[in-house]
Formats: C-alpha cells, structure tokens, sequence
C-alpha cells in the first residue's frame, strides 16, 4: 500500500561515460552517491515543515495517516465509500501505521515526516497534538471553521463540553485552531462478572473506594483463586488511574513540571505495589494481554478504555463483563485522550481534505463508527448515548462517557514516548518492588524532568 | 571477450591474463587497450550492485551517522553543529551502565555460546548414528528458525510469576522465585535473558562448530587411537588445536551479535527492572526514535562501532596468534 501511496523520485538514466574508468572516477561518483544518500533525508526534514510535496498526486486523490491494523478495516471502508459517495471521483489513499500506542505512532509519523512523506490529512491523538503542531507541518483550520460556522457550531454542541479547554491545552500559543477533535477515550474498570458471582460479590456502585477494590480482591482471590486485577504496564490505563483518583498526576495541569514525587502519588504506588506483593495483581509486564486473562477467568478486573470491546466481542464474553467507574481514594479520575485530525501545509486539496475532516465529525459517519468494532467512544454524544453505540456492549457502556465529565487529558508534552517509556519503566520497578516507593518515585521525578527539559 | 589463461601465483592467488591474437603491433594495442577498457568496465559493473548496496545501506548511514554526532538534530528543525558535546554524554553514569550491562550479555554469551556449544559439536559429531546426530543437531537448531520476537514473546509468557509454567513447576519442586518474576529481579533479569539468548541463538553457532569439527579427517582419530590415546587425549591434541580458526571464527561472529542484543531487552523487559537489561542498541533505538535525540544517538552508534571494531582486531590479533600456535601453523613453516 505504502508503495502505491508514495511515489519514489524518478531515475535520471545516469550512464558511465564511454572512457577508461579510473578506480578515481568510481570513487568520485560513489562519493557523489554516498553524499546525496547522507544528506538527503536531512535536507528533506529541514524542508518538511516549509513546502515538500504532498503524497497526493491529483486533485481528486487524498491521502491520510491514521494509527490501526486490518481489524480496524471494516470502519476505514465503510468511511471510505460514504465518502466517495459525497464526492464522486476521489480517491481515498489510506497509509494505516500499526503502532502500539499512540505515542509510538506520533514517533513513526515523525520520522515519515522527516523522509518528506506528508499526507494530505493526519490523524494524531491527544499524545502527539502539540508535538505535531508545534513543528509547523498543519495548516491552520481557523478560516474553514469561520467559513462553515454553523456547522461546527452544531458539532460541538453535540461533543463533550470540555473539548474547547482540551483543545487549548493541545495547542501551541496562539489563535491557531490545527485540529477537529474526533473519537474520545476515558478509563473506567471492566469486571468479569462470572468471577464476582462465583465470589459472591455484586458489581460496586458508582463511587466506591480503594478500600472496598481492596476487599473485592481479597474475597476473589480466595474465593475463585484468580487474580483480582492486572497492574497494566501503560501509563494510561495502568497509572494514570491511580493518580488521579487519589488527586495526584505525573505532571502539573499545564505539563510544564513533572510532579511524580508527590505524597498522592507515593501513596498510589504503595497501593498499587501492596496488590502485586499480596499476589492479588498480576505484576506488569510489556506484553502481558490482561484481556485474554480476563475472557479467559483468571483475572477479574482490567482497567481499560472502550477498546476492551473488540477482544471481547472476539472471545464472547461481552455478556460476562459490566463496567463501572475507578475505584476513588480522593475522588473520581480517568485520563481522557481522543484523535484529531489536521490538514498539512504542503496539501495540494485543502478544501477536499476540510470536506473530509467535516465528514469524519458528521452524525454519518459517528452513526457507522458507532456500529462498528470501535475502540473509541464517537465524539458526538448523542450517537454515543444511542443504542447504536451500546448494543452488543457490556453493561454499564455508558459509564464510559460519565468518566469523561472529570477527566483529565493524558499529559502529553514534546518528547512524551520518551518521558512514558520511562514513567512505565520506573513504576514497573517500584511496584515489583525493585526500589522502593520514595526513592523509586524520585528517581522517576529527576529522569522525566531532565527529559521533559530536553 | 579474449580468451584467457589461468595460472598458479607464488602467493598462491590466481591471475587471469587476456591472450592476445591479434596480428601488427599497432593492431595489437589498440586491441589490448580496448579489451583492457571493457574488462574493467565489465568488472566495475559487477562490483556495481554491491558497491551501490554498501553505499546506500552501510556506507552512506555510517558516514551519516559520523555527521549527525557532531549535530544537535532533532528530526524535525534545523541542524546545529555542537562539536564534541554528543560524545560526552557517553560518560554519564547511565550510559556507563549500558555499557556495563551490553558487556556483561555480550560476554556472558560468548562463554554459554562457546563452550557447550563445542562440547556438544564433538559429541555430535563423533556419534556413530547418522539419525541420532540429525535429530540432536535439528532439536538444537529449530528455536533459531522461530525468529527471535518470536522466543522472546514465548519465554515472557513461559516466565510469567503469575500465569507461566516455570515458575509454577519451579514452586512444585520447592524452589522460590522473587515474587515478581524473574524478568522484574534486578538480580536475575539479566541472567534469564541470557538463558533464553543462549535457547533461541544456540543453534546457529553449534552448527558453525559442528561443520569445522566434521573438516578434522577421520585418519587423524584413527592413528590417534592406534597410539593409545584416549577420548580426552584426542579431544585436547587432536579436535580443539584443529577447530581453533572455528572457535575463533564463532568467538568473532557471537561477539558482534551480542554487542547488538536488541529484540529480548525490547520485548521482555524493556531495559527494566533499574535500567539492569538496557543495551547499547535499545538505548540508541529510544534516543534516535523515542527523544528524537538523533545526535546522541549518532554518538553512541559511532562510539559502539569502535568499540566493536576494535575489540573485534584485538580478538582478531589473539585469535590468529592462538590459532598459529594450536596448529603449529608459523610464518617459518609456510
């Protein structure tokens, strides 16, 4: 696909010279080759963001970067046809990057950036909004929003009503609007509710405590013999929960310091470790599927976002699985992240490309995004309150969308791979116990602020 | 194209000379001239694709990578030249850290590569059943044909302290593990990547050991023991001089791959537990495409292609100095 969507810089039919070749003349044209080969990925990044070619090829044809793998196919098809039925003629050209998170996505589009790669539209979540912003590569949509007012007007009325702070958070100083905002993502607790009858125990309410997750783990730990929880190794679904609820997080509100060694943080890691040292958690590990755990009966809680869906729809067990809110030590808490979508500077076809950013916050295409294997919440709340979004869903979907009320954006300054990969790395250490809280949590506080620096 | 005539060199090399036929010397010239023109075109085209595959892929990164460490790089934005400031960073205690845990892997592995791995060539190869010796050289050999993200994906799950079968059957026979696992042990991480280094890479070195143990003619053996000399005798004076280019061959190879251990650190621990697993190359990978650092990166990449290279001639020089004296090979004796 990458290979139909990009096109390669033609030959120049270069031919050797009808003479003696001197070892000289090889060296001077292997030279020549090595220099171009050296400099011009350099030369193509420092142009990237002032003026290198779009990947498109003609006035019909879009191409867009968007983070999935084939199981995500069904919704990019149905998107497309929809699409191409609105504009006839245009040809959608789909570059799909499979990254396991969308900090490592935000890396790889980087370095296609770098190459000269740059698509007509880019999806990029709220992980990589202000990196990608910042480095000058989106045209501002301030114009097109003034033009279509209306419109976007009615679609924010129908979005989260946090979305505009959200949205100044993720953007460089400035009037500059770079982005629509799309699908969201909040975090909640999915139970395997077999586990908990065979337990015993029914689902906790809405504002339950650290103090009765505590019980339920110990009660299901003796009960069943599963494991209660999975001590995930993302930040997002694995720390960040724990933070927040117990009024604590990784970095000031405007991700300017990095705060991990507060007495709120502290505090959640005790927790946290003290499941892991009582066997009652699976300790966290990079490649550990909590998912096919808890299908499978031997885990009881996963906290997760609305992606659990599709593993679940796999295994079957959507009707074993509820969802209620985190447990709270302070108060209710849930990182929030969603995709946005930006049009690029270099883009030959703004206008079709804002046509597509308008079609991809339609009630069209969040009604098919709804009916779908999605692994977000669609961005209009009205098709996501709607059967459309919660059939063949577990109980308690909808809770999904309350977490979105008190949550916080997941921070995500420049560099953020670097400062997640490290806060995953050192809170694995703590929590396994290879260093303890304090000195853990400082080691992290001086690491991520030395990179949050850089 | 001339005909050509082949010789023995005294260097023992062998030279291809055209034999001229033409008739007139004037003829004969222009003809050498133009036969000399196309041999040479002919022989740089076929060192073409290569030259042109060293370039693009070896050549010109290498050379990129030189420039970039002197640079301030970050991806995306101008380049500024900061001299030597990239190269500091290579003293840090963290850098030094991965140096010490990239030496500690790679040496590790030289020893649990090289010595059982020989051990088990000459007992393979001196087996009498041809079956017997397919299916022990098959055994070893198929983890290597799974691919290493492949083992190391399968030995994380194996390894699992909550759901894994060791350390369920470790805990059956009363041994107890750190409660997290192997793999979040400071102590113990670095030794179990080695042991799942040592199952996923061993074949591929035990059959370079078994193929120049099964070069040693038989007659040797054979003369060895109408003199009495014993199993161990023969192992010492007959199979481990004779293997020594080998042995040193494989010492060479595993140090090079080792040195650039990635795929078991990445997967299964992600340099963790306190930084304990992180080579030289994971780190590298995270400065360049994580912090988008590419100078640093440049840096370290550099600063470890020199210490390959010249660690790889110190071994070189020993080897070739060991080999020379295991098989009463001299300069003198030639």
């Amino acid at each position: 696909m990458l290979e139909n969507t990009f096109s390669t810089a033609g030959g120049n039919g270069q031919t050797f010279p009808n003479r003696t070749l001197s070892r000289r003349s090889v060296l001077k044209f292997g030279g020549t080759a090595m220099a171009a080969g050296v400099f011009a990925p350099a030369l193509a990044a420092c142009s990237s963001g002032s003026g290198s070619g779009s990947t498109s090829s003609s006035s019909k044809d879009l191409s867009y970067v968007i983070m999935g793998t084939s199981t995500y196919s069904p919704i990019w098809d149905a998107e497309s046809k929809q699409f191409q039925a609105l504009f006839p003629g245009t040809k959608l050209n789909r570059i799909a990057i499979p990254a396991p998170t969308w900090s490592a996505y935000v890396d790889d589009l980087k370095v296609r950036i770098a190459s000269g790669l740059v698509p007509d539209i880019i999806q990029v979540a709220t992980e990589g909004m202000y990196t990608l912003a910042a480095t000058g590569i989106l045209h501002p949509l301030n114009d097109y929003i003034a033009t279509d007012k209306t419109y976007i007007d009615s679609y924010y009325a129908d979005v989260n009503p946090n979305f505009p702070d959200w949205l100044k958070l993720t953007s460089p100083p400035g009037s500059e609007v770079y982005y629509l905002p799309g699908e969201d993502q909040s975090m909640c607790m999915w139970l395997n509710m077999k586990l908990f009858r065979a337990a015993g125990i029914s689902a906790p309410g809405e504002d339950w405590t650290w103090d009765d997750f505590l019980a339920i783990a110990r009660r299901i730990k003796s009960k069943t013999g599963a494991y209660a929880y999975t001590c995930d190794y993302g930040s997002y679904q694995g720390i960040q929960p724990w933070l927040q609820t117990n009024g604590g997080n990784q970095m000031s509100a405007d991700w300017k310091t990095v705060t991990m060694d507060t007495p709120e943080n502290a505090e959640a890691a005790e927790f946290v470790r003290m499941l892991v040292q009582d066997g009652l958690a699976v300790a966290p590990s990079p490649s550990f599927d909590d998912f096919a755990y808890q299908a499978k009966g031997k885990v009881a809680m996963v906290g997760c976002g609305r992606w659990e869906i599709i593993e679940a729809r796999q295994y079957q067990v959507v009707d074993d699985l509820q969802i209620v809110q985190f447990p709270i030590k302070k108060q209710h808490g849930s990182p929030v992240g969603w995709d946005s979508y930006g049009i690029s500077t270099t883009s030959p076809n703004k206008d079709l490309a804002w046509n597509f950013l308008k079609y991809l916050t339609s009630v069209e295409y969040n009604k098919t995004f709804a009916q779908l294997p999605s692994p977000a919440i669609p961005a209009r709340t009205s098709i996501a309150t709607s059967s459309l979004f919660t059939a063949n869903s577990p109980a308690g979907t909808t809770e999904l969308l309350k977490a979105l009320d008190y949550s916080t954006p997941i921070p995500s300054p420049i560099n953020n791979d670097a400062i997640e990969n490290t806060l995953q790395t050192g809170w694995a250490d703590i929590v396994t116990g290879s260093v303890s809280v304090s000195a853990g949590l400082q080691q992290l506080q001086e690491k991520m602020s030395e990179q949050l620096a850089s | 194209m001339a005909r050509m005539s082949v010789r023995e060199t005294r260097g023992g090399t062998v030279r291809i000379r055209p034999r001229h036929t033409a008739s007139g010397p004037g003829r004969r010239t222009d003809t050498a001239r133009a036969r000399r023109r196309q041999e040479t075109l002919a022989g740089y085209l076929f060192i073409g694709p290569a030259t042109v595959l060293f370039i693009v892929f070896l050549g010109g990164p290498l050379l990129a990578a030189l420039i970039f460490s002197f640079t301030d790089w970050q991806l995306l934005g101008p380049i500024h030249f900061v001299g030597l400031s990239n190269f500091r960073s290579l003293f840090s205690a963290q850098v030094l850290q991965i140096f010490g845990n990239t030496f500690y892997f790679t040496f590790g592995s030289i020893v649990l590569h090289i010595v059982p791995g020989f051990c088990l060539a000459a007992l393979v190869v001196r087996l009498r059943s041809k079956t017997l010796k397919y299916i022990i050289q098959t055994m070893y050999v198929a983890p290597f044909l799974l691919g290493y993200a492949s083992a190391a994906l399968l030995w994380e799950y194996m390894l699992n302290p909550s759901f894994g079968p060791v350390p369920y059957y470790l805990h059956k026979i009363g041994l107890t593990l750190p409660f997290a696992g192997l793999l979040n042990s400071p102590a113990w991480a670095m030794p179990t990547l080695l042991g799942v280094d040592e199952w996923a890479t061993f074949g591929f070195l035990f059959l370079v050991l078994v193929a120049g143990i099964q070069q040693i003619p038989e007659e040797l053996y054979e003369a060895a023991s109408l003199d009495g000399a014993g199993p161990l005798r023969q192992m010492f004076r007959i199979t481990i001089p004779l293997s020594a280019p080998t042995i040193f061959y494989a010492i060479i190879v595993n140090f090079i791959l080792a040195f650039q251990i990635f795929t078991p650190m990445y997967i299964m621990t992600n340099g963790g537990p306190l930084g304990r697993t992180e080579s030289m190359v994971q780190y590298i990978y995270q400065q360049a495409f994580q912090s988008f650092q590419i100078g640093t990166a440049s840096a370290l990449a550099v600063a470890s292609f020199i210490i390959i290279a010249l660690l790889t001639v110190v071994q070189f020089t020993l080897g070739v100095r060991l080999v020379r004296r295991a098989t009463g090979y001299s300069e003198a004796g030639r």
